[in-house]
Order: structure tokens, then C-alpha cells, then sequence
């Protein structure tokens, strides 16, 4: 009957009987956890070198996370290009979150960037991005970004992707019109020495637009290739 | 020899002696009660069995690798926890790592507060501190006792309990060895998990390849894409058979990789018992002793009707009991695979120390069919006449994982225990119908790598509500590509596989297989928060848990 009773008492107010510890055993299922990947190599394109960064990244529970990126290039000279981005992203359903944050340009033109929009894994496994930008000018764009991975061999992996960036009007900031402002799409074939630890190699073809000064913009195109190493933390 | 026993006199006395010897030795026993059943003649003295544990965290090696694990007794496995029907158990733990722990006696009906699950049954065991259990010893059989704490489990903290039944054990044999496998790595178990959050199939080195859907396209070019589209659509990988692999783990038997061979004795002509337990924190094994027939006894420490078997698969969690004749002038390699195969542990039954028998070939690697994934009807077309069972029944699933994961081709001629021959050997005691249906989707996300109890974690899921006596049908349906091994604290589920429902086997552990439904039957007698999760280490912490609430019956209730 005494059993009876603590059953009855740890029934009715188990929180208050062994509180910490139920806590601490729920708890357990919202552990934060984080990811860090950094892909950094030496490029060519359009007869120029550069080195080129690419960082991603994540730190939260499952359904909630800040979600981080970096990219850019840059010359023993010069940053060309430079961005990094913060996003806060929940998992809203299977496979896919949608994130709201804040992207800073800071090459070639300095710009801040309200952004938003879902990112996840879609049907034949496309890793897929979606975001919409209003820059603090107020001038919206759009970003696609997809890619999906190809087993050569179990460690030789060839990766096809692509990323567009398009501007709904004209960006005068930017010096840019309204259009595809930039288009990436190509291959990356990496080593997965480890899966934390992969050397690669990469042929893009490459359609960007330049503001030229007094000349408006002006669009390049070409293959760009590289080669450099992916690190995972 | 910790493990070992041998009828050298009476055999239930000796076990005795050899308890009080082993658990001394490696434990630290205090073996002030136990002393008294060194006495052969005086087999009724001994009703209370006090034990003393310790958990340190120690230094543990295995092959080329090693890591600092904590461990219970100083061994991994930890000692042979042997206990007789109707003693009084007192065990005494002792907490000596810096961080909160707790021992789960796996299988045992006990009261709520005596069941070792931190935040269910008590606040778990502070570092320094000694929480002393006691339990009624109300059954026999082969059980096992882990911690239910962080991943202590999975970095060594595990070990057997063998219960000697009161009256005469219908089981015959001469010598018994407890059979503990395990996987164990020397990475740091929340790193593993980590890795997995960051990517799904980071320990899959198994996976298809673009050649691979080249030669397909030369070979059913039709099939071939339709196969790809389907996966692809749905997001899901057929080669993910295992979340953790041997690209990290090393399998092994009794504390033991296969290269370190642990070795059992036998004289030709005895009856020799194998209690495996599965101790994995992640992998299933496909057992089988080349050369010799398995008789299989007990399933979960429950006595069952012999089933003579080539081959038995173990979930997480799962014990099986089986007695095998070993003959004169052979060494028999005890073979389990993990059932990805990507790695296996192994271990010898032979005469004496040091020979080896051969070590199989590992079969090859299952694929999962289309059948596996949630929400398919099943096209794989084998054969189901001659099984008189609803689309429910274990039996079914037990086939169909065995068609879909390529068993029935590979290991032709083998015979591989199935659920569906499982039939307990004493009826069970409450055969009402069910008056109450719970109903549990085991669900998950692969990708996010997180898993849950219909939809939900446990931290933002309602407790299950039962009373004592209540007759329940819990109906598991799996919607995810995994099996689960799923785990009912304080009761045994009576597995519907199409036995008289008197004679379902009992269970504490029962594997659902993808994209089926198991049913089982059960009534409480011991009210408690209990826990419900899938024994899989990685899946009951990301959530696949829920809190079952077992009121005291209502006429208890009101006295």
C-alpha cells in the first residue's frame, strides 16, 4: 500500500519527485549540436588566381538552429568578393527548415540584407536552398542554390551543383539591372580521405556581371577550375 | 573464467560457489550472504543475495585502439550477476565516475523505484554515492543489467544476470557460458552522435554507386531507373541497414574482438548453454556456430518450446538462450555478423585454450526493397501461403524482413529462427482480450537524425496512461526504414506471432521491422512511471522514448 501511495505520488506530482532527473533525461533529446565545414582552394578564372573560401555551418537542437555562411574570394592583393550570412532556421517539416536572417555583403559593395526563405533535402536528394533578399536599399533578389552527390566509389565522390543569384530590379548600389546577376553550375569531384578530411578538385562554368564604372555592367563568362580541400569540424 | 560454470557437484550449488568466486574476485563482493550457499547441502538457506557494485572509469583496450570507459566491476563486459528465484537482491552501487549514473536491470519485474532509469525511477546515482536497490527475485532466466545514463552503455557499461529458477529448470545442460556481444568504439559516443546529426550515412561506406547504376543500366535499364527514382523520391537510401558501422565500431563477444578470440570450454558430450545477450548500443548480429545445431530455449530470459535453428538473429537488447552439443576434436567458431556486415565477433568453443575454428566468410550485405519503405504495399512477391496470419503479425514481418533483406537466398538451406517460432514454454497468466488499444508509430527523421514515438519526443510527448491489470494491446507500427528494437520496462510483452495467444512468447524487447505493425499483449502488476523507448542507443536519445504511466489498480487504490 506504501509502494500504492509513492506510485500515486509519483504519478501525480512526478515532476516535483524526481524532477532534476526527469528534466535532465528530456532534456537530452534537445542536446545542441553543431556542424562546421570549410571548403578553402586556390582557383583560376578568366586568366586570374585567387584563392576562393566557402564556409557553412550550424549550432542547435534539431527543430532549431542558427544556421551560418561564409563565402568569397580574394587575391594575394585584394578581397573580390566577400559575404557571410545568419540565419535562424527552424524544421517546420520533414527534410526542410525555413530560416529568417540577415546577410552582409562586404566585397565588391557593401550592402546588408534582410533574408529569408527554406532550405533542406529534396526529392533525389538535392540539397536545396531558397532564399529571398530585400537588400537596406530595398531592392529584392533572389538566391537558388541546389546540389546533389554522385558515388564514383565509396570515398570518390562527384558533386554536381549550381547556384543563381538574380536581382528583380535594377540594384543602382550594385550598379547592376534587373536579371541573372550571377550563375554558377559544375562539378566538384572530392577525395573523402575521411569524411572530415576531403581534397577536391572543380570545373564551374561561370556567368558573372561586373559593374564596370561608367560602363555599366558587364558580363564575363568562362570556365573557372580549382582545387583545394574541404575540412569538416 | 568468470563466465563459467560447470556441474561438477549438484549444479545449482556450484553456480553458487562459482558466483560467490567471480563476483568476488572481480567485484569487490562482499560475499557475506552468499557465503552461506558455499554449503552444498544447505541449497534453501540463501534468500537474500547482497552484492556489491562499483562503476569506474578505467582504461580499455581492444586491438590497435583504446579509450578511457566506464565500467562496472572493472571489466567490460561487467560481472555475471547470478541470482536465484524467490532471494531477496540487494545490491549495492557505487558511483565513482564524476558524473551521475545509474544500472537498469534489463528484463527483471521489479518495483518502479528499483528499475534504474534516471527521471523515472529515482534521480539517478550521484558521483561518490552508493544507491543500494532491493527487489523481490520474482523470475529465472537470462537477463542483463546496463547503464541507463548518457552513453555509458555504449562505452562499457553492461554486463549478464542469470537467474536460477526455484524449482527444476526445464532446460538441461552441464555448463554455461554467458555470451555478451557488443559494439564498441574509441570514439567518444557523443561525437558518433554528432557525426550523425552533420550527416545521416556518415558511417555508410556501402553506398550505391554511379557505376553501379551504370551496369544496372546495361543490365534492367527500366527497373534499374524506376528502382533509383523511387529511392530518390522518397529520400531514403536502401543500403542504410545500420546507422553505426564497423567504419567505427569494433564487434565484440564478451568483452573481446574477434582477433582476441574469447574461448569457452567444453568436454566432449556435454550439453553446453550459450546465454547471448545482445549488448550493442547500435548493431544487430546474425548468430551462428558453424557445425553446430542451435536448440533455442529461452527468448528474453523467458523458457520457449525448442526451435532447433542454424542461425538466430539478436536485436539490441534481446537475449536468447540456446544449448548447443559440441563434439570431440573440434573448435566451433561462434559467428556473429552485424547485420549490415561490416564487421563480426567471434569466439571459440573448443577443448582447451588456444585453437581456433575457421572463421566463416561474412554473408553478403543486405539491401532493403521497396516493401521496407513506410507506406509501400509489399511488391517484393515472395511467397506468404501456408501462414494463416493477419498483415499484423510478427511472423509476417519476421519473413518478409528476412525476403526483403535477402536472407532467404543467402543463407539457403540454414535454418534462421524466425519470431514466428517462438511459442513460450509455460502459458502465460492473464489470456483475457484486450480492453485497451495503444497504439505507437515509431517515427523518425534519417536525415536530421532524430527519432520519435508517434510524432514526438519524449520531451514534448503526454505520458501513456495504464493501470495495474489493465489488459492492453499495444500495436507497434514502424513508419521509418529502421528496425527498432523496442523496450517495455516493467512488464513483458506477449508477442502476437501468430501462436495461441497463451502461449506468445514473452518478451521485454521486441524488434519491429520497417513498415509493419507487431502486436503484443500486456497487463501491469507493478504500478510506476516506466519507460518505453527503442534500445538503440542513438534513437532513444534523440527522443524515441515515451513515459508510460501505470496507475495503482483502483480498487488498491481505495482501501
Amino acid at each position: 500500500m506504501s509502494r500504492g501511495l509513492a506510485v500515486a505520488a509519483v504519478l501525480a506530482a512526478g515532476a516535483l519527485t524526481v524532477g532534476p532527473a526527469l528534466l535532465l533525461a528530456q532534456e537530452m533529446d534537445n542536446h545542441v549540436f553543431h556542424w562546421t565545414q570549410f571548403e578553402l582552394d586556390a582557383a583560376r578564372f578568366d586568366e586570374s588566381s585567387f584563392g576562393r573560401w566557402d564556409g557553412a555551418g550550424w549550432i542547435g537542437t534539431d527543430f532549431d538552429r542558427l544556421w551560418w555562411s561564409t563565402q568569397g574570394e580574394a587575391t594575394d592583393a585584394a578581397v573580390g568578393s566577400a559575404e557571410a550570412m545568419a540565419l535562424y532556421g527552424h524544421y517546420f517539416r520533414r527534410f526542410w527548415d525555413v530560416v529568417v536572417g540577415y546577410r552582409q555583403d562586404i566585397e565588391p559593395i557593401p550592402q546588408g540584407y534582410l533574408a529569408f526563405g527554406v532550405a533542406g533535402l529534396a526529392p533525389y536528394w538535392f540539397e536545396v536552398g531558397a532564399y529571398g533578399f530585400v537588400s537596406q536599399e530595398g531592392k529584392p533578389s533572389l538566391r537558388l542554390e541546389a546540389e546533389t552527390d554522385l558515388l564514383l566509389t565509396q570515398r570518390l565522390i562527384l558533386s554536381l551543383g549550381g547556384e543563381a543569384d538574380w536581382l528583380l530590379t535594377d540594384d543602382t548600389r550594385l550598379g547592376l539591372d534587373a536579371g541573372v546577376s550571377d550563375l554558377e553550375l559544375g562539378f566538384r569531384t572530392r577525395f573523402e580521405v575521411r569524411r572530415k578530411f576531403a581534397p577536391y578538385l572543380d570545373l564551374l562554368w561561370v556567368r558573372e556581371k561586373e559593374a564596370v564604372p561608367g560602363a555599366g555592367p558587364v558580363v564575363e563568362s568562362g570556365l573557372q577550375i580549382g582545387a583545394g580541400l574541404r575540412l569538416i569540424y | 573464467m568468470a563466465m563459467e560454470t560447470t556441474r561438477e557437484y549438484d549444479r545449482r550449488d556450484f553456480l553458487r560457489i562459482a558466483s560467490t568466486v567471480s563476483v568476488g574476485a572481480s567485484l569487490g563482493v562482499r560475499p557475506r550472504s552468499l557465503f552461506a550457499s558455499v554449503e552444498p547441502s544447505d541449497a534453501e538457506a540463501l534468500d537474500v543475495a547482497e552484492v556489491f557494485l562499483t562503476i569506474d572509469r578505467r582504461g580499455f583496450r581492444v586491438d590497435e585502439r583504446s579509450a578511457n570507459a566506464p565500467m562496472i566491476g572493472g571489466s567490460i563486459p561487467g560481472p555475471v550477476l547470478r541470482l536465484r528465484e524467490g532471494q531477496d537482491a540487494i545490491i549495492h552501487v557505487t558511483n565513482n565516475l564524476d558524473e551521475v549514473s545509474s544500472i537498469h536491470w534489463h528484463g527483471l519485474l521489479l518495483p518502479f523505484d528499483q528499475d534504474g532509469v534516471p527521471g523515472f525511477s529515482f534521480d539517478g546515482i550521484q558521483p561518490g554515492e552508493t544507491f543500494t536497490y532491493r527487489f523481490p527475485v520474482r523470475q529465472a532466466g537470462s537477463y542483463w543489467y546496463h547503464s541507463h545514463s548518457g552513453t555509458q552503455e555504449q562505452e562499457g557499461m553492461y554486463a549478464p544476470i542469470v537467474i536460477e529458477p526455484a524449482g527444476e529448470d526445464p532446460v538441461a545442460y552441464d555448463r554455461d557460458y554467458s555470451i555478451v556481444l557488443s559494439d564498441w568504439t574509441d570514439e567518444n559516443p557523443m561525437t558518433v552522435l554528432r557525426n550523425l546529426k552533420g550527416n545521416g550515412a556518415y558511417y555508410n561506406y556501402w553506398k550505391r554507386t554511379l557505376p553501379e547504376f551504370v551496369g544496372g543500366l546495361f543490365g534492367d535499364a527500366g527497373q534499374t531507373i524506376r528502382d533509383r527514382t523511387m529511392w530518390g523520391q522518397m529520400r531514403m537510401d536502401p543500403t542504410d541497414i545500420a546507422d553505426v558501422t564497423g567504419a567505427t565500431y569494433s564487434y565484440l563477444l564478451n568483452g573481446k574482438s574477434a582477433e582476441s578470440n574469447w574461448t569457452g570450454l567444453f568436454h566432449p558430450g556435454e550439453r553446453v548453454r550459450l546465454r547471448f545477450v545482445n549488448a550493442a548500443a547500435m548493431s544487430f548480429f546474425d548468430v551462428k556456430i558453424p557445425g553446430l545445431m542451435m536448440t533455442v530455449v529461452q527468448a528474453d530470459g523467458q523458457d520457449v518450446e525448442p526451435v532447433r535453428v542454424d542461425e538466430l538473429r539478436i536485436g539490441v537488447a534481446e537475449t536468447y538462450d540456446v544449448v548447443v552439443e559440441p563434439e570431440a576434436g573440434n573448435a566451433y567458431t561462434i559467428f556473429a555478423q552485424s547485420m549490415d556486415r561490416s564487421g563480426f565477433a567471434r569466439g571459440t568453443l573448443a577443448e582447451r585454450e588456444g585453437v581456433e575454428g575457421e572463421i566463416p566468410p561474412m554473408d553478403p550485405r543486405p539491401v532493403r526493397s521497396m516493401s521496407d519503405m513506410p507506406g509501400m504495399e509489399d511488391h517484393s512477391g515472395h511467397d506468404m501461403a501456408g501462414m494463416e496470419m493477419g498483415a499484423a503479425s510478427a511472423a509476417e514481418m519476421s519473413e518478409m524482413d528476412h525476403a526483403a533483406m535477402g536472407h532467404g537466398t543467402q543463407t539457403a538451406g540454414l535454418r534462421r529462427l524466425r519470431y514466428e517460432d517462438l511459442q513460450a514454454l509455460e502459458p502465460n497468466r492473464d489470456t483475457r482480450e484486450p480492453t485497451r488499444d495503444v497504439v505507437i508509430r515509431l517515427t523518425g527523421d534519417m536525415e536530421r537524425y532524430f527519432w520519435t514515438l508517434n510524432d514526438k519526443k519524449l520531451s514534448d510527448s503526454e505520458p501513456i496512461r495504464l493501470t495495474v491489470g489493465e489488459r492492453v494491446r499495444l500495436l507497434m507500427t514502424n513508419e521509418t526504414m529502421m528496425e527498432h528494437p523496442m523496450h517495455l520496462h516493467g512488464v513483458f510483452m506477449e508477442l502476437q506471432n501468430g501462436a495461441h495467444p497463451a502461449f506468445a512468447p514473452r518478451k521485454h524487447t521486441i524488434i519491429v521491422p520497417p513498415n509493419q505493425t507487431v502486436e503484443a499483449h500486456l497487463t501491469y502488476e507493478d504500478p510506476g512511471p516506466w519507460a518505453f523507448h527503442c534500445h538503440l542507443l542513438f534513437h532513444m536519445m534523440t527522443g524515441m522514448f515515451a513515459r508510460v504511466e501505470v496507475a495503482p489498480a483502483p480498487t488498491a487504490e481505495h482501501q
